[in-house]
C-alpha cells in the first residue's frame, strides 16, 4: 500500500479569529546572539528531558554545501509550503515599508522564497539520553500537564504544566525557527518506552491570504489528513504507518536517531552567523558545569565536516582555543579557571563543605565572629593563602499555596585570584548558567554558585528569571505572585551570597580603587580624544577634533638670584598701554591659589612673608610704570615695546608668580604714548 | 601666566621614574609597599640619602631607603603601612648627605601604580550618612576622591559598571570637580604644576577649542565660567558617558 506523504498545512482561520503576527521571535532576520540563544535553549530542553542520571549527548551538525540536500530531495520536505511563502512575500511587499526592520524583512522574505527552490543546507540538533517529546499526541487543551509534545508543537508562551526544570516560559523553542532563514524546522523524535519514530515540523510566518482564504502564522509539516481545516489536528508522521518516509528522512539528514530515544531537529537553511565556532563558544561559556560533571557531552560538526567533541576530558583544550571576549569572565583564561573551580566542586560531597550555615543576609553573616557559626579567622587565612573554599548554604522558601516552608541548600565556591582585574561570579541553576549578574567585581576572586536541579530553590529562582533566563530579579512579577512573603529577599540573598562572604573574607573597605573610573577619567586625559560635540544650542555636529594652538604669552617671567623678572616676550610683546597685574607668593604644595591664600592669611595675621611696602624688597622698572596694588602685587602699565620689572629680596624659598591682564583705565589709556 | 620658581635647585623626580605598588598584608595585616626608582639621569650624589614619606591629612609615616648609590629598601615587615591608611600618597626625597640636609630631588603626591589608573579614585566609606556619594577634597594636595556609601551593597561594583548609576552620577561628579577647580579655587588653567592641571586637560579633551576660564584674572566672569562648565559636562555626558542612551537602555531593560 502506498504511503500517504506528509505535507505542510496551515488551518484556515475563521472570520472571528483575531489577526496577529508572532512577536516572540525574530521574523526572518537574525540577531547577533543567535549561537548563544540556540545553544542555551536547545541544551536546556535536552537537559530537562534527561533520563535519570544518564549523560546527555547533544550533537550539532552542519551539512555544509557539500552535503546539502539537492533541490529534488529537499522538495519532499517542502510540499505545501510554497503557496504560503509566496502569499507572505506578496502580502509583505504590498504593505508600505515603515522602517529599517520592515525593509530588512522584505528582503529576507524574498530571499527565503528563492531558497525554497534550491539546494537545502541544514543544521541538525540531536540529543541522546533523553526522553524525546513525550505526552499524549491527541491532546490540545489550554494547558497540558507533562505533555512535552504539546509544549513543543502546540503552544506559544504557555509552559507545560508541571515543568519545574530549566525553562518555563514556553518560548525557548522559538530559537529553532529563528535559526532558519525560512523560519521553519522539522523534528524527529523517538520517545522513551516506544519503538517508533515520529516526524513533525513547524513553520512560523505571518497571518496571510492565499486566494480568498486567510491563514494564521503557524503551519505544521504533519501527517496527511482529509479532515476539514476546522476539524483537523496536526499529527506527526508515524514510522509504524509511514516507514519509508521516516527512514528516508533519517538517511537524508544523516540523523543518528535510529537507536536511542531523544529528539532530532532539522533546521533548513541555517543563518550564516550560526557556525561551529560560535556554537562551541556558547557551549563552553554556558554549560561548562554539566560538562565537567559528566552530565553533558556535546559534539559539533562544522560545515567542512570537521568534528569536535566537548566533554570533561577535552574541555580545557577547547576553552584555551576560544577567541578572546569583550566579557572578561568569558575570556579563555577566566573561563579556564572557572572550569577548574567547577571540576573541583564536583569532587566534593555535601559534608565536605563549610556546612550547616544559613545564607548570609543583610542582618546575618555566618562569617561574623559574633555568631560563631564558622571559624572566620581560620577560613580567612585559608582563603588568603589561595585555598579554595566551599560553602553549603541553607535557606527556606514557601509557595503561596503551601502551608510549610521547604528547606533548600545551595552551594558557593570561592577562590582568590590576584591576577584578576576584577572578580567574576558564575551562577548556575540546574544546568543552566544565569549569565548577567556581576556582584563581586571589586574583589580579586572567583565565585561559582550552584543551585542543584532538585533544589526547592530552583522553582523560585526560575520565577525570578525572564524568558531569556539572564538574571534573577528579586521583584519579578512571578516571584510576588507565586511565592509567600520573603521570597524576594531569598532571591536577593542567593544572588549576593558570594559577595557577602567575600566582604568578610577580604578586608578592603578603606582601599582606594584607582582603576574603577579609568574609562571615564583616565590618568592620561589624552586618551579621551573623541569626536567633537558642538555646544551650539540645538546644533550637534560630530567631526574630527582640531586642537587650536594656545595663544603665545605676551609676558615672560624669569628667575633671578633673589627674585624674578617680568619682561616682554619675544615675538608677541604686549601692546603699549596694556595693563597687567603681577602677583607673587612663596610657593607651597598643591594649588597655586593655596599659596596666595597662605600669603593673605599671614598678612591678615600681621606676619606677612614679605611686603612690597618693606625696604627688603626692591623693584626696578624699565620701559613701563608700576604701582603697588597690594603687599604682594604690582600693577604694571606697558610704555615701551621692550620693558621689564625686576623684584628682588626674597629668601631661598620657592616662589610662585602669576601675571594677569587687567582692565585699562581711561586715564591710563589717555596717557599711553 | 603662572611660573613656579624652584629656588634650591632641587630636581623634580618624574613619575615615570618611580614604580610604587601596594601588596596586601597577610592575614589582615597592614599593606606593604614596594618601591623602585630610576634615578640615573638626575646625577645625584651617590651618597645622597633616599627618604620616603606616606601621608594623608596630617598623618604620616617615613622610611629610609639607603642611598642613591646603594638603594636599600627596608625589609617587608618594616614597609608595612602601620601608621597611615592605604589611601596615603607618597613623597620621595633625595637629601644631601651632610649637615645641611639640602633637598636634591623630590617626587610629590605619588599614588601607587594601578593597572588601569584614573584621575578619580573611589573609596567606600561609612561616614557619609545617607548620601550615596560625595566628593572629598580634603587630601593635602586637594585632589578629589569619590566616596561611596559602603552601606549600599556592591556600591563599588555599581560605580564601576552600572550604566544607570553612571548616567545619573558621573556628569555631576565632573561638574562638581570643575566648579571646585575653576570657581572655588580660581585656579589658573595654564599652570602646569597645579594639581588641577590634569582635570583641565580632561576638560580640554572633552571639549576642545574652547578657552578655559581663569577666574584668577580680574574681570573674568563667573557666569561665563559656569557656562563653560555646563558645556564641558554636556559634552562629557554625550560623548563619554552616553548618558541618555545608557540610562534609557537600562530603564528599558527593567521595564521589559
Amino acid at each position: 500500500m502506498a504511503e500517504w506523504m506528509p505535507e505542510w498545512r496551515f488551518a484556515r482561520m475563521t472570520d472571528a479569529q483575531i489577526n496577529e503576527n508572532p512577536v516572540q521571535g525574530e521574523f526572518f532576520t537574525s540577531e547577533s546572539d543567535l549561537p548563544e540563544r540556540l545553544v542555551r535553549e536547545a541544551i536546556q530542553n535536552s537537559m530537562d528531558a534527561r533520563i535519570d542520571d544518564q549523560t546527555v549527548r547533544i550533537r550539532f551538525a552542519f551539512s555544509g554545501d557539500a552535503e546539502a540536500l539537492s533541490a529534488e530531495r529537499a522538495a519532499r520536505y517542502l510540499d505545501g509550503l510554497y503557496p504560503h511563502f509566496n502569499a507572505v512575500a506578496e502580502g509583505h511587499s504590498s504593505q508600505p515599508a515603515t522602517g529599517h526592520r520592515t525593509l530588512e524583512e522584505e528582503e529576507a522574505i524574498g530571499d527565503a522564497v528563492q531558497l525554497l527552490y534550491g539546494e537545502m543546507p541544514y543544521l541538525v540538533v540531536e540529543d541522546f539520553g533523553t526522553t524525546g517529546l513525550t505526552g499524549d499526541l491527541k491532546q490540545n487543551s489550554d494547558r497540558e500537564e507533562r505533555n512535552n509534545f504539546w509544549g513543543f508543537f502546540r503552544s506559544v508562551g504557555i509552559a507545560v504544566k508541571g515543568s519545574d526544570a530549566g525553562g518555563s516560559w514556553g518560548l525557548g523553542k522559538w530559537v529553532f525557527p529563528d535559526a532558519s532563514r525560512v523560519n521553519s524546522f522539522i523534528s524527529v523524535t523517538h520517545r522513551q518506552g516506544e519503538d517508533r519514530h515520529l516526524v513533525m515540523g513547524m513553520s512560523v510566518l505571518k497571518t496571510h491570504m492565499v486566494g480568498q482564504n486567510k491563514y494564521p502564522p503557524y503551519g505544521h509539516f504533519a501527517d496527511a489528513s482529509e479532515l476539514d481545516d476546522f476539524e483537523w489536528l496536526q499529527m506527526p508522521v508515524d514510522s509504524t504507518e509511514t516507514p519509508n518516509f521516516v527512514n528516508t528522512a533519517i538517511d537524508d539528514f544523516k540523523l543518528r536517531r535510529r537507536d536511542g530515544t531523544g529528539l532530532s531537529t532539522i533546521i533548513p537553511w541555517p543563518w550564516d552567523e550560526l557556525d561551529a565556532a560560535g556554537i562551541a563558544r556558547a557551549v563552553l561559556t554556558q554549560y561548562f558545569v554539566p560538562i565537567v560533571r559528566g552530565d553533558l557531552v556535546v559534539e559539533i560538526t562544522d560545515r567542512d565536516g570537521e568534528m569536535r567533541v566537548i566533554d570533561d576530558d577535552s574541555i580545557d583544550d577547547h576553552v584555551r582555543s576560544i577567541a578572546p571576549s569583550v566579557r572578561d569572565d568569558e575570556s579563555p583564561a577566566s573561563l579556564l579557571s572557572a572550569v577548574h573551580l567547577a571540576r573541583w566542586s564536583a569532587t566534593l560531597e555535601h559534608d565536605a563543605h563549610e556546612e550547616g550555615v544559613w545564607v548570609p543576609s543583610r542582618s546575618y553573616n555566618p562569617l561574623d565572629e559574633e555568631h560563631g557559626a564558622l571559624n572566620v579567622e581560620q577560613i580567612r587565612q585559608r582563603f588568603n593563602q589561595g585555598e579554595r573554599l566551599a560553602f553549603a548554604l541553607y535557606t527556606e522558601v514557601r509557595r503561596k499555596a503551601e502551608s510549610e516552608d521547604a528547606g533548600a541548600w545551595f552551594y558557593v565556591y570561592l577562590e582568590r585570584d590576584d591576577a584578576l582585574a576584577q572578580g567574576h561570579d558564575y551562577f548556575v541553576r540546574g544546568h543552566l548558567r544565569i549569565p548577567k549578574m556581576d556582584h563581586i567585581q571589586r574583589f580579586q576572586a572567583r565565585a561559582l554558585v550552584l543551585v542543584e536541579p532538585d533544589s526547592a530553590l530552583g522553582p523560585l529562582l526560575q520565577d525570578a528569571e525572564g524568558p531569556a533566563h539572564a538574571r534573577w530579579a528579586d521583584r519579578a512579577r512571578r516571584v510576588t505572585e507565586n511565592w509567600a512573603a520573603g521570597a524576594s529577599a531569598r532571591v536577593e540573598e542567593v544572588r549576593r551570597a558570594p559577595l557577602r562572604l567575600l566582604e568578610r573574607l577580604v578586608q578592603r573597605p578603606q582601599e582606594l580603587q584607582y582603576d574603577a573610573l579609568a574609562d571615564l577619567f583616565p590618568a592620561d586625559p589624552k586618551s579621551l580624544a573623541t569626536p567633537t560635540p558642538s555646544v551650539q544650542h540645538g546644533d550637534r555636529v560630530r567631526g574630527t577634533m582640531i586642537t587650536l594652538p594656545r595663544k603665545p604669552d605676551p609676558l615672560r617671567i624669569s628667575q633671578l638670584d633673589g627674585g624674578f623678572r617680568v619682561s616682554a616676550a619675544k615675538g608677541s610683546p604686549p601692546p603699549i598701554g596694556s595693563v597687567w597685574r603681577a602677583k607673587f607668593a612663596y610657593d607651597i604644595r598643591g594649588s597655586s591659589q593655596r599659596a596666595f591664600r597662605q600669603y593673605e592669611r599671614g598678612l591678615a595675621d600681621g606676619a606677612a612673608d614679605f611686603s612690597l611696602n618693606d625696604a627688603a624688597l626692591s623693584v626696578e622698572v624699565n620701559g613701563c610704570r608700576t604701582e603697588i596694588a597690594a603687599d604682594n602685587e604690582l600693577r604694571l602699565i606697558v610704555e615701551k615695546p621692550v620693558f621689564n620689572v625686576t623684584v628682588l629680596g626674597f629668601d631661598d624659598r620657592d616662589i610662585v608668580v602669576q601675571t594677569i591682564p587687567a582692565p585699562v583705565d581711561d586715564e591710563e589709556g589717555d596717557d599711553a604714548p | 601666566m603662572i611660573r613656579h620658581f624652584n629656588r634650591t635647585g632641587r630636581a623634580r623626580i618624574l613619575r615615570e621614574h618611580v614604580d610604587l605598588r601596594l601588596q596586601p598584608g597577610r592575614d589582615g595585616e597592614p599593606r606593604i609597599f614596594n618601591l623602585s626608582l630610576s634615578l640615573g639621569e638626575y646625577n645625584f650624589d651617590l651618597d645622597a640619602r633616599i627618604r620616603v614619606e606616606a601621608a594623608v591629612s596630617n598623618v604620616s609615616q617615613r622610611w629610609n631607603f639607603g642611598t642613591v648609590g646603594q638603594f636599600a629598601p627596608p625589609p617587608d615587615h618594616e614597609r608595612r603601612m602601620t601608621e597611615v591608611p592605604p589611601t596615603a600618597r607618597f613623597r620621595i626625597f633625595v637629601v644631601k648627605n651632610d649637615a645641611s640636609g639640602l633637598l636634591l630631588g623630590a617626587a610629590d603626591g605619588i599614588a601607587p601604580t594601578q593597572d588601569a589608573s584614573s584621575l578619580l579614585p573611589i573609596q567606600e566609606s561609612d561616614e557619609i550618612g545617607d548620601e550615596i556619594w560625595r566628593l572629598d577634597f580634603s587630601s593635602s594636595a586637594g585632589e578629589p576622591l569619590l566616596l561611596l556609601n559602603s552601606n549600599v551593597d556592591n556600591i563599588s561594583g555599581i560605580a564601576r559598571s552600572d550604566a544607570t548609576f553612571r548616567s545619573l552620577v558621573m556628569p555631576d561628579v565632573l561638574r562638581s570637580i570643575l566648579l571646585r577647580a575653576v570657581i572655588v579655587d580660581r585656579e589658573d588653567p595654564d599652570d602646569d604644576q597645579s594639581p588641577w592641571n590634569l582635570w583641565f586637560e580632561t576638560a580640554r579633551a572633552v571639549l576642545p577649542n574652547h578657552d578655559v576660564p581663569n577666574l584668577s584674572i580680574d574681570g573674568a566672569s563667573s557666569h561665563d565660567a559656569a557656562d563653560w562648565i555646563d558645556d564641558v559636562v554636556r559634552a562629557f555626558a554625550e560623548t563619554r558617558v552616553k548618558a541618555v542612551a545608557n540610562y534609557q537602555g537600562e530603564v528599558g531593560k527593567g521595564a521589559a
